[in-house]
């Protein structure tokens, strides 16, 4: 149901589309020598965009690669789901005859899940376990061998002591216990305790890490912050990633991280792993990557889809290309962006967002991420087509935000590039952010307000006049020295109301934000007057 | 199987040499030898592998490390080989999986399927037999002299060749002694810096007189190579280590018939001869099998062609006596297609190719340079006794086949379909290529057409073809004498037949008396020959002597007092 329910009271019939089966195919390319072999029968050359090449004329020096097949299939007769892993260059799903990958090939492929499991496990399988194994599977078993025989010992100590040896003896005797379990009558000295079955493997998985961080002495790793979990993962997974072309999986990576531990662990994995496959909804983690390795999944009007960029050759959208960092990346997790021409816009409209709460929902609650075209003298109206390409290419949902400037065949030139590039456009009245801050509100608001700025330096910028001459005074100022966030706390002061054409412009984002785009994109809005003064 | 190496075999396992040319008699264990030096050498390469990661991990470095290694052993009989790697299994014992092993032209088969789509051989790739060639409208493919040239231009591509000389650290070659000039060349191209081990023994060399090899300068060549070494194993046989059967053979490829090693053995009953009262000998075979099979012995029975092995075959099948026809691997591979055609025509198929490939079966089941007349009058439609049968057969595989055909009932039809309208000849092999046609029909899916069987079948004929696909072993197996390499039973049966004919070559028969020696050092308890009153000169000496020295009762050394000469 796409369009999310019925229009005009009318009911909507679900259309359900099934498929026999869904598929997902991957290429494996730069294989270590020992997998390379493993894969002996099913090798393809690879061609130069990095696919199987399945001509019969391939490059005869072209490197090896394979390709995997994973199938999910549901029998609905049956209620039943089959996956399972194929060759499809032996294989021809059409006859459903499967060339399937053994269990044996896919455990030697070097792929580490960082999963949320605890790190530091000597269990067989355990991440520090294979670390150890590697390191010298000798030492390993000698010392888990003398591990098993000090417990062994300890245990037997434990067996003989006089306190349990008698209170066993008192279960054994207890309605004869001790003559009806064997042939011959059982006594203390008979019992003894294991480790659960009493084998190595057993000891080994009941053992859990313990650590001291503090005076606190060691406690267990559960006891500790979860950080200290994943970042331990995360170096574990960095030495297993010494494996050559070892690929990495972590799925919500950096949701137990600081900010800065995320994005220093996801530049390591990223540098030592042969391939890093990370989904994360934290910027940090993002910041990692090369712009072309993120790849964004969105949902819009209940339709999956994925968003990469491509590499950038062109100056100009490189310099774009930089904002994506900067401003663009800490919206990921936002449907829409709102792009504004610079950062004075973002602080003026975050402020009043930021105390819309509890009376209004904020633009956050609309999936909406402010951003700026640009971060002082990079930005400007000029760069927003650029920073809005960026955010479509990556599946955003973009609402620009301009000053209106003077008529003029480049200005509607300019719009007109803008239109282009976003899915909606705001045109603000005539004038910048500083007089939409000030729109609709009265002279006697503003002049206590820009009585208030004296606190910070500098003349009043008003200095108790009332015409418009003052108010356009004051917006120089405000933008010259950057006071936009100190004239709002000020106002706000003194009206006890947000300002009104920035609550306009809040409240167009946030309803273009959760309806389908237009063939009309520009919304031009106009002046609000001020309120005449209260005559005494 | 317990193996404990002595002598020189110890050298073989121990030596690091780039190319060991073994040489040995046969039942020395060369195989089982070569078999411990590849898991020595597998132990060592692992060991090595292992120490470079554990430094690396150590050292917290990223390596690229090379591939575990594995061993390659080539033969010419897979089912030979097959044979001694199965009770060599305790040998290689975990390194199983990494000891390949395949026929010269399956090996090549494989790097032509695996490499050759991407690099001028186009799928389909199908393997063209002699029979199917010979028939004509043979579809493309590539035959058996194709083969090696394929590989060869395939591994002469760089990645290729990168590819299989990191797959192979050592490569073991069986009967080195019987590859010609082109087998030579390809086991040096597969993976140039591979150790070498090659197999050989030159009183074995019996195919000289077809294959054109020349063992000794093959020796000579290897031997040339840098860093070769040669070693001799001990004489001592491991199949018969009473060494009484080696040392007749011995005694009879060097046609020193009155050696008392020959009298030895025939009067202690294990070389006997049978004189054959039937007009085939083939009573009197069969006779002796079944006596072999009650005292739990497994058999091997020889005769002198493929064509007389398969008229045996025949006659045992007749008889009732279960057992299996080796190296027919033409036969049984071309019976694979042609019943896939009587499957295609039961379903439909008008346009199924029944004529075509029934007459390819029936020329795999012959020999000569021509088509056999019944293939003939098969394309023709001339033998109005064979139109009549091919009728009723159609008819029968129609029957069955409506719109949910009964599978079992078709199965049936088609394993019974070659007595029908062939010759008696090739009936085992059609049976067994019937029950894996069997299987294919059981586990196909015919709502998707026809398409996944004709696959299947077609790939079993063309692994068949390349050696790399046997039929499921028999205690008893018939097969012809020039395929007795490398294989070993309790029992074994020569029969032999009065009008063989074995080349040109006169008395004392250099080359041919090998064929004496590989036949008598098969057997690890008992050899018999069955024989016509007049045998062919090659083998009547040594049927004179064990004639003469028998005598009415078998001669127990404990019993009578008689010292059993030292053989080993």
């Amino acid at each position: 149901m796409p369009d999310g329910g019925d229009r005009e009271g009318l009911p909507v019939e679900e259309v359900i589309t099934r498929a026999d089966c869904a598929e997902v195919e991957v290429t494996l390319t730069d294989l270590d020598p020992d997998l390379q072999q493993l894969f002996d029968g099913f090798l393809e050359p690879l061609d130069p965009a990095g696919h199987a090449n399945e001509a019969d004329d391939a490059d005869s020096s072209a490197p090896q690669c394979v390709r995997l097949t994973y199938r999910l299939s549901y029998d609905a007769d049956a209620d039943v789901t089959e996956a399972f892993i194929y060759f499809p260059v032996r294989s021809d799903p059409a006859m459903s005859q499967y060339s399937r990958l053994p269990a044996a090939t896919r455990r030697a492929l070097p792929v580490i899940n960082l999963n949320s499991a605890q790190p530091l496990q000597l269990r067989s399988g355990g991440a520090l376990r294979r670390i150890l194994d590697a390191r010298d599977p000798d030492a390993a078993i000698a010392a888990f061998t003398t591990l098993s025989d000090a417990v062994g010992a300890a245990v037997a100590g434990l067996s003989a002591d006089s306190a349990m040896a008698g209170t066993v003896s008192q279960v054994l005797e207890t309605g004869g216990a001790g003559t009806r379990l064997g042939d011959t009558a059982v006594t203390a000295a008979d019992i003894g305790f294991f480790a659960e079955d009493g084998t190595v493997a057993a000891l080994l998985r009941t053992l859990q890490p313990a650590l001291r961080l503090d005076q606190a002495g060691p406690l267990a790793l559960s006891s500790h912050g979860s950080s200290t979990t994943a970042v331990l993962s995360a170096a574990e997974a960095m030495l297993l990633a010494n494996l050559p072309g070892a690929v990495i999986l972590a799925d919500d990576f950096g949701d137990q991280l600081d900010a800065a531990a995320a994005q220093h662990l996801t530049a390591l994995l990223r540098a030592r792993s042969g391939q890093l496959w990370l989904s994360t909804r934290r910027p940090e983690a993002a910041r990692a990557f090369e712009p072309v390795e993120l790849v964004r999944l969105v949902r819009h009007d209940g339709v999956r889809a994925h968003h990469q960029l491509d590499r950038i050759t062109d100056r100009k959208a490189l310099s774009a290309m930089r904002q994506l960092h900067t401003q663009l990346l800490t919206a990921m997790s936002a449907p829409t962006v709102a792009i504004t021409e610079g950062p004075h816009d973002v602080a003026v409209y975050s402020m009043v967002d930021r105390r819309y709460p509890p009376d209004r929902l904020p633009l956050s609650a609309h999936g909406v991420r402010l951003v700026a075209a640009g971060t002082g003298q990079d930005g400007g109206i000029d760069q927003i087509p650029r920073v809005a390409d960026l955010a479509r290419k990556l599946g955003f949902r973009v609402i620009a935000v301009i000053d209106k400037d003077k008529d003029s065949a480049q200005a509607a030139t300019q719009v007109a590039r803008i239109e282009a590039a976003c899915d909606n456009v705001i045109r603000l009245p005539p004038g910048a952010i500083e007089r939409a801050m000030l729109a609709g509100i009265s002279m006697d608001a503003i002049v206590a307000a820009s009585a208030t700025l004296t606190e910070y330096g500098i003349p009043d910028p008003v200095d108790g006049r009332t015409g418009e001459a003052a108010v356009t005074e004051l917006c120089k100022v405000v933008h010259k020295q950057g006071l936009h966030e100190q004239l709002l706390e000020s106002l706000y002061a003194e009206t006890g109301a947000h300002p009104p054409l920035i609550q306009t412009v809040l409240a167009l984002i946030a309803a273009l934000a959760t309806t389908p785009p237009s063939e009309n994109k520009l919304t031009d809005l106009t002046d609000i007057a001020r309120p005449v003064a209260a005559i005494s | 199987m317990t193996y404990e190496p002595r002598g020189t075999q110890y050298d073989v396992i121990t030596s690091s040499a780039p190319v060991i040319v073994v040489r040995g008699g046969a039942g020395t264990g060369k195989t089982t030898t070569a078999v411990a030096a590849a898991r020595a050498y597998l132990e060592m390469a692992d060991r090595h592998l292992l120490e470079t990661r554990r430094l690396a991990a150590i050292a917290d470095q990223r390596t690229r490390l090379a591939a575990p290694q594995r061993v390659l052993f080539l033969s010419f009989s897979r089912t030979a080989v097959t044979q001694i790697i199965d009770r060599a299994g305790s040998i290689i014992g975990p390194y199983g999986p990494r000891l390949e092993v395949a026929t010269f032209d399956g090996f090549a088969w494989r790097i032509v399927t695996s490499f050759g789509p991407y690099h001028g051989y186009p799928p389909p790739l199908s393997v063209l037999s002699v029979a199917n060639a010979r028939v004509p409208g043979a579809p493309p493919g590539l035959t058996y002299d194709e083969l090696l040239p394929a590989a060869m231009k395939l591994l002469a591509l760089p990645r290729i060749a990168e590819h299989y000389n990191g797959r192979y650290g050592m490569i073991i070659c069986d009967e080195f002694q019987d590859t010609d000039v082109e087998e030579w060349a390809f086991l040096r191209t597969i993976a140039p810096s591979a150790r070498l081990i090659l197999l050989g023994d030159l009183h074995q060399c019996i195919y000289d007189g077809f294959k054109h090899v020349d063992p000794n300068s093959r020796i000579s060549d290897a031997l040339a190579l840098p860093g070769a070494i040669e070693i001799e194993l001990p004489p001592a046989s491991f199949r018969d280590p009473t060494g009484v059967l080696p040392a007749a053979a011995e005694a009879a490829r060097e046609r020193r018939f009155d050696d008392p090693a020959i009298a030895y053995a025939a009067k202690a009953g294990r070389l006997s001869i049978t004189r054959t009262t039937s007009a085939t000998g083939y009573a009197e075979v069969i006779d002796l099998a079944r006596n072999a099979r009650l005292q739990g012995h497994t058999v091997s029975i020889f005769t002198h062609t493929n064509a007389a092995t398969t008229e045996l075959s025949d006659a045992m099948r007749q008889a009732g006596l279960n057992h299996e026809q080796v190296g027919l691997t033409e036969a049984y591979g071309e019976a694979l297609p042609a019943q896939l055609a009587l499957i295609q025509y039961a379903l439909g198929d008008d346009a199924a190719p029944i004529r075509r490939a029934l007459a390819v079966y029936i020329t795999a089941n012959h020999r000569g340079k021509y088509l056999p007349a019944l293939a003939e009058q098969l394309l023709s439609g001339t033998n109005p006794q064979l139109e009549h049968a091919l009728s009723g057969l159609c008819q029968d595989l129609r029957a069955g086949a409506g719109s949910a055909p009964d599978l079992a009932d078709l199965s049936g039809v088609i394993a019974g379909a070659y007595r029908r309208v062939g010759t008696f000849r090739g009936q085992e092999t059609w049976t067994q290529a019937a029950e894996r046609t069997r299987n294919a029909l059981r586990g196909a899916n015919l709502d998707h057409g026809m398409a996944g069987i004709e696959a299947q079948l077609l790939r079993l004929r063309d692994e068949s073809l390349v050696g790399g696909l046997s039929p499921r072993r028999h205690s008893i197996q018939a097969m012809n004498l020039h395929q007795t390499k490398g294989r070993e039973a309790d029992t074994t049966i020569l029969l032999l037949r009065p009008d063989e004919w074995y080349g040109y070559e006169q008395d004392p028969y250099p080359n041919g008396s090998r064929l004496l020696y590989v036949v008598m050092t098969r057997a690890r308890q008992r050899a018999h020959l069955v024989v016509p009153s007049a045998a062919h000169p090659l083998w009547q000496p040594l049927v004179d002597a064990c004639d003469s020295s028998r005598t009415g009762t078998r001669l127990h050394p404990q019993r009578t007092g008689v010292a059993e000469p030292e053989f080993t």
